[in-house]
């Protein structure tokens, strides 16, 4: 454009300016400015046309601006609008002359029409407080009688003083308001059938005489008529089929006229444009959407939705007239299709017709069916009821998801990754949705806004009003500043202890790896070592010394619970109100975790006392270091760790190494190996007929020797100290290889291939079981315990009594006896005999059922010898009988059960024998002796012929023991 | 840092050991209860360096013939302290970082704290291998690095450090 243009136009504006002036009034601050306009339009005529542009566009936008203005202050936009008008001039010079008459008349128009107030308002700088007060008064007064503001509603309301509002209460001669009863659901459609009805009447020529009639969202099932007497009413509800005439018509008291139609401001729906909601049916029940629209007449809003579609199912419904016939409306299935950014290639490539739709606002949309899709989202008219608002913006997650499939959708933004940046998302937040941060005292935070920008604070007190008092960390600088919440921000170093406040992770406790600028932290977690990426705004320094235990109910981290009958689990984790389970179920490397509430978990188990075997029959007791011992990658093969709990034979292990199931991993016992204990039975062998007792074996855990075994230390005892008195005594005194000296015999151990026998064969199992159920267990429950077995004493006040063992110590039990009911009864372990190994070899027990002492004649009582046949039978009495004497002479009472020693100590060798034979019954008894609970008879032939002697010599020595 | 402290300690003993053992006894138990323990004050029990002396005993009074003894000893503590610098050996490697152990300490490496030109290969064993490809941190590497925050439980003190800062790094390789 020319510079002699320009000068053109500058004469115009100003003819322009002194046409307007007489109709609006002088001196407006817009008019200096346009004033300086000009200047710089005289100064920079030669500069190109950007400038130009610049101004068009603000014209354009005083246009917008316009449109929303209220008429008290449309002046200025009048003006914008010449002004626009000019610059339009300056394109099309040639229809310049009737442009300005236009913009002159329009302008002539509307300054008219408000002239008063324009007045008003440019007078308003120049006058003092009580003129101001005065023209207010003379405006509103002017209103009142209906003056040109009148009809400005807005104003109408916000003007009226107090006085006003009194004077428009209801008295007792306006027409009374009446409550009617109406169909539930039919409210608004009840009112527009008054409506209809009353011009219908009104045609006849017998107007109905009610005033109004009115529906309240929130009161269902009533009506609001205003007539002057019930009979009006009545009259004009009869017949009505949406109102109930026989319910009775109720008048509402004059005091609570007002009340019932007042809009419950609370009541309000929270749910407005660009908000954030969750659906609360159907088949997007708590899928998170965000309102496009609301329509508060038809109480709907229009919202976006990430969709879930069947496109398969879709598809074959499309094409399968048999499916439609099943399914006419296309129901979906009980599982509901994953979330997903709709993608028309996809539908099309099922031959699904994708059209598109032009939108109301010049989008396009993708339609599918019934569906409407923008941008991979669906966009859903749903009902304001089934829509729940959030408070504050949404969990992250699921803000990343919605993202997400906008993104996905954007091809653009496709290479950008699908879970979408923090700091995208965080402008992506409506402004006025964003939560709030939580400053508590002691925060340290830093200024993000204002003079005081960058620098550190420390929070001193939060205010009421939302402010918060901070004092920036500034030398002698001693004050404490206000600040509103969204000044500030919390500022965190690496390597702070924190706590998280809210979100997903709430209460998870950690460190801060880095801060980075958008207010995003990373957090590695102390439970679960894992990394969290959050907003600092989340956080809180925690430098209490807390352990991070967290509680849910009566449970705590790291418990082991019971979750059903067949599954327990170590807590690794606790959430808000649920907490994260490692299950018995998992394998290492292969983790079960359950994600349970406390009403799933059954009740909490105490197993610390559970002894199990590992690999090559080494008791583990918790607390003990275990190897991994299995087949499967080098990484799971090599590990260790501490047992923790036993349960099952299974345990779980505590390692350092475990990091991704808090710190656990879950291992069958027999794939584990102790550690320090010897590595197979060969070794094993050769350590106990070495003799050596600095070897790394398993010290015995005698009666009262209570230490725990924390350190690996305690596998190597390097003294004979260690050993339990009995154990060393019977080593001492029999040959070194003597099983009875060694810790564990009833532990289970099988008898050693390679063994060498100077002791003889049966030395180990012949041992008593009284003896061996001291020197073989712990103060627990070992392998070898008595607890639940069926035992009957022998000797002692309760002989022959027959009765469960419910608790046991190293030397007593404590028995339920099945005489004497309801009653626990202590007594002495060597008088308790294991009911199932004494059945197989007492043929007289079991007919008799008393303690018959006198051995001898026991033997013809169940007269079922006779049946017995073969010359094996003699032979085996003859050996029985003579051992029955020999023993009977050492022991008294005792022997007369010789074979129970024998018996007994063969069930831990086969202990899945004893189970299997379960009830000797009387008939069946005379058969047993044949076929007692041992698969290898010669065994018992060894005992019988061999180890007689043997056995007393030791019996006599652990007896001494006790 | 390591600390020679005198520490207390009061033991249990089951009255078998009330014999000519006795002290003896004592000390092995002594050593075997706290060697080996953390605690949350003063950090990880390294060693009992010396025994100064052992309280004469008390007869529990719960019928169970335990005396208790108050030992008085010096060990070798070890406590981390945010800004300690120490020398570890790298335990794992993962994409998150890495676990390195200075003897009973274990320390995590997050990659935010190891330096940008460090980059995480997955092939074969998972390390961490600078741009140049010279230096690679993996199993058994030796690192040094510094205590950025700890974590002090009662039973289990945890550590993260960071490699990112002048003369931290790598030390060796693994052996």
């Amino acid at each position: 454009m020319s510079g002699s243009g320009e000068d053109d136009l500058n004469d115009q504006l100003e003819d322009e300016e002194e046409d307007e002036r007489p109709n609006s009034a002088p001196a407006t601050g817009k008019g200096s400015k346009r004033k300086a306009v000009q200047q710089f339009f005289d100064d920079a005529a030669d500069e190109d046309d950007e400038e130009e542009e610049e101004e068009e566009e603000r014209g354009a936008g005083g246009e917008r601006r316009h449109k929303k203005r209220s008429v008290f202050i449309d002046d200025i936009a009048d003006v914008d609008d010449d002004e626009e008008e000019e610059e339009e001039d300056e394109e099309e010079a040639g229809d310049l002359i009737d442009d300005q008459d236009t913009v002159a008349e329009q302008a002539e128009r509307s300054a008219a029409d408000h002239a008063q107030f324009r007045q008003l308002n440019r007078q308003q700088e120049e006058k003092s407080a009580e003129e101001i007060a005065r023209h207010i008064e003379e405006r509103y007064k002017a209103m009142e009688e209906g003056g040109p503001g009148y009809e400005d509603e807005d104003m109408l309301t916000g003007a009226t003083g107090a006085v006003g509002q009194q004077a428009m209460l209801p008295t007792v001669n306006d027409p009374k308001l009446w409550m009617v009863r109406a169909r539930a659901g039919h409210e608004r459609e009840a009112c527009i059938q008054l409506l209809q009805k009353s011009y219908n009447m009104q045609r006849k020529g017998t107007p109905i005489l009610i005033k109004s009639a009115f529906a309240l969202d929130h009161l269902k099932e009533y009506v609001y008529i205003e007539a002057e007497k019930e009979a009006h009413v009545r009259d004009a509800i009869r017949g009505l089929r949406t109102m109930f005439v026989s319910k009775g018509v109720r008048l509402v008291p004059l005091s609570e006229m007002v009340h019932a139609v007042t809009v419950n401001r609370t009541a309000k729906s929270t749910i407005a444009r660009g908000t954030w909601v969750r659906v609360r049916t159907g088949l997007y029940k708590d899928d998170l959407a965000e309102v496009v629209d609301v329509d508060a007449a038809t109480n709907r809003a229009v919202v976006r939705l990430v969709p879930r579609l069947d496109l398969q199912a879709m598809a074959s419904r499309a094409q399968d007239p048999e499916a439609r016939k099943k399914n006419p409306f296309g129901r979906v299935g009980p599982v509901r299709p994953p979330a997903r950014a709709f993608n028309p290639e996809e539908a099309r490539e099922l031959a699904l017709l994708v059209t598109r739709v032009p939108g109301v606002d010049g989008q396009t949309y993708l339609q599918l069916g019934s569906n409407r899709f923008i941008s991979g989202y669906l966009e859903k008219a749903i009902n304001l009821r089934s829509l729940t608002p959030i408070d504050g913006a949404p969990p992250l997650e699921d803000l990343q998801r919605f993202k997400a499939c906008g993104m996905a959708a954007d091809e653009n933004q496709m290479a950008g990754g699908a879970d979408g940046d923090l700091s995208s998302l965080m402008a992506a937040l409506p402004s006025g949705v964003a939560p709030k941060t939580h400053f508590v005292e002691g925060d340290l935070v830093m200024i993000v806004k204002g003079d005081l920008k960058n620098l550190e604070a420390e929070v001193e007190t939060t205010r009421d009003d939302g402010k918060v008092m901070v004092r920036p960390k500034v030398q002698d600088f001693n004050e404490a500043v206000d600040f509103d919440a969204d000044e500030l921000r919390k500022v965190f170093k690496v390597g702070d202890r924190v706590r998280l406040i809210s979100g997903t992770y709430t209460g998870e406790t950690g460190m801060v790896l880095q801060m980075q600028d958008n207010d995003q932290c990373i957090v590695i977690s102390d439970t679960t070592k894992q990394e969290l990426k959050v907003f600092g705004r989340d956080l809180t320094r925690s430098d209490e010394p807390d352990t991070g235990v967290e509680t849910l109910g009566e449970y705590q981290l790291h418990d082991l619970v019971l979750l059903d009958q067949s599954t327990a689990g170590v807590i690794i984790q606790i959430q808000r109100d649920a907490a994260r389970v490692l299950t018995s179920n998992s394998t290492p490397g292969l983790h079960d975790i359950r994600v349970v509430r406390s009403a799933d978990i059954q009740r909490k188990l105490h197993a610390k006392n559970m002894v199990t075997t590992d690999t090559s029959m080494n008791k583990i007791r918790t607390e003990d270091l275990v190897n991994f011992n299995m087949g499967g990658p080098h990484s799971v093969q090599n590990r260790s760790g501490t047992v923790k709990y036993i349960w099952r034979g299974m345990l779980f292990v505590k390692g350092k190494e475990f990091l991704d199931a808090g710190g656990f991993e879950v291992v069958r016992a027999n794939k584990c190996k102790l550690r320090g204990a010897p590595s197979n039975n060969a070794d094993l062998a050769r350590i106990v007929a070495s003799g050596s007792h600095g070897t790394p074996m398993r010290t015995p855990q005698s009666p009262g020797h209570g230490f725990t075994s924390r350190t690996p230390t305690m596998y190597a005892p390097a003294s004979p100290g260690n050993f339990a008195p009995a154990a060393r005594v019977a080593a001492g005194a029999t040959t070194p290889s003597n099983p009875g000296g060694f810790p564990a015999p009833g532990g289970g151990f099988p008898p050693p291939g390679g063994y060498p026998p100077p002791g003889g064969r049966g030395a180990g199992p012949m041992r008593p079981p009284a003896a061996g159920g001291f020197g073989g267990r712990g103060r627990g429950a070992g392998l070898n315990s008595l607890i639940g077995r069926t035992i009957r004493v022998r000797g002692g006040q309760y002989n022959g009594y027959r009765g469960r063992v419910k608790h046991e110590t190293a030397s007593h039990v404590q028995v339920e006896f099945d005489a004497i009911s309801n009653r626990l009864i202590t007594v002495e372990r060597r008088l308790c005999h294991d009911e199932a190994t004494l059945t197989a070899p007492r043929p007289m027990a079991a007919p008799s059922q008393g303690p018959p002492r006198g051995v001898p004649g026991g033997f013809s009582a169940p007269g079922g010898f006779g049946s017995r046949g073969g010359a094996s039978v003699p032979g085996g009495f003859g050996s029985r009988g003579a051992l029955n004497g020999a023993r009977g002479a050492d022991y008294g009472g005792a022997g007369a059960y010789p074979q129970t020693p024998l018996h007994h100590s063969m069930t831990p060798m086969h202990p899945s024998m004893t189970p299997a034979h379960p009830s000797m019954t009387p008939a069946a008894a005379p058969y047993t002796p044949m076929h007692a609970p041992t698969p290898t008879p010669g065994d018992d032939n060894d005992f019988m012929l061999g180890g007689a002697s043997d056995y007393q010599v030791k019996k006599g020595i652990e007896c001494r023991l006790f | 840092m390591f600390y020679n402290l005198v520490l207390y300690k009061d033991l249990d003993v089951a009255p078998k050991w009330f014999g000519k053992n006795l002290r003896q006894h004592v000390e092995e138990k002594l050593i075997q209860e706290v060697e080996g323990t953390c605690n949350g004050r003063f950090g990880y029990v390294v060693a009992v360096s010396q025994i100064v002396s052992v309280s004469p005993g008390v007869i529990r009074q719960d019928g169970t013939g335990f005396a208790t003894f108050q030992v008085m000893y010096k060990a070798l503590v070890f406590r981390p302290y945010k800004g300690e610098v120490l020398d570890t050996s790298v335990t794992s490697v993962n994409k998150m970082g890495f676990f390195a152990e200075a003897g009973p300490l274990q320390v995590f490496v997050s990659n935010h704290l190891i330096p940008e030109d460090f980059e995480f290969t997955a092939t074969g064993d998972p390390c961490y291998q600078s741009s140049d490809g010279f230096t690679k941190i993996q199993e058994g590497s030796e690192v040094r690095l510094r205590i950025v925050g700890t974590k002090m439980d009662q039973s289990d003190i945890f550590c993260i450090g960071t490699i990112k800062d002048d003369y931290l790094g790598v030390l060796g390789g693994p052996v």
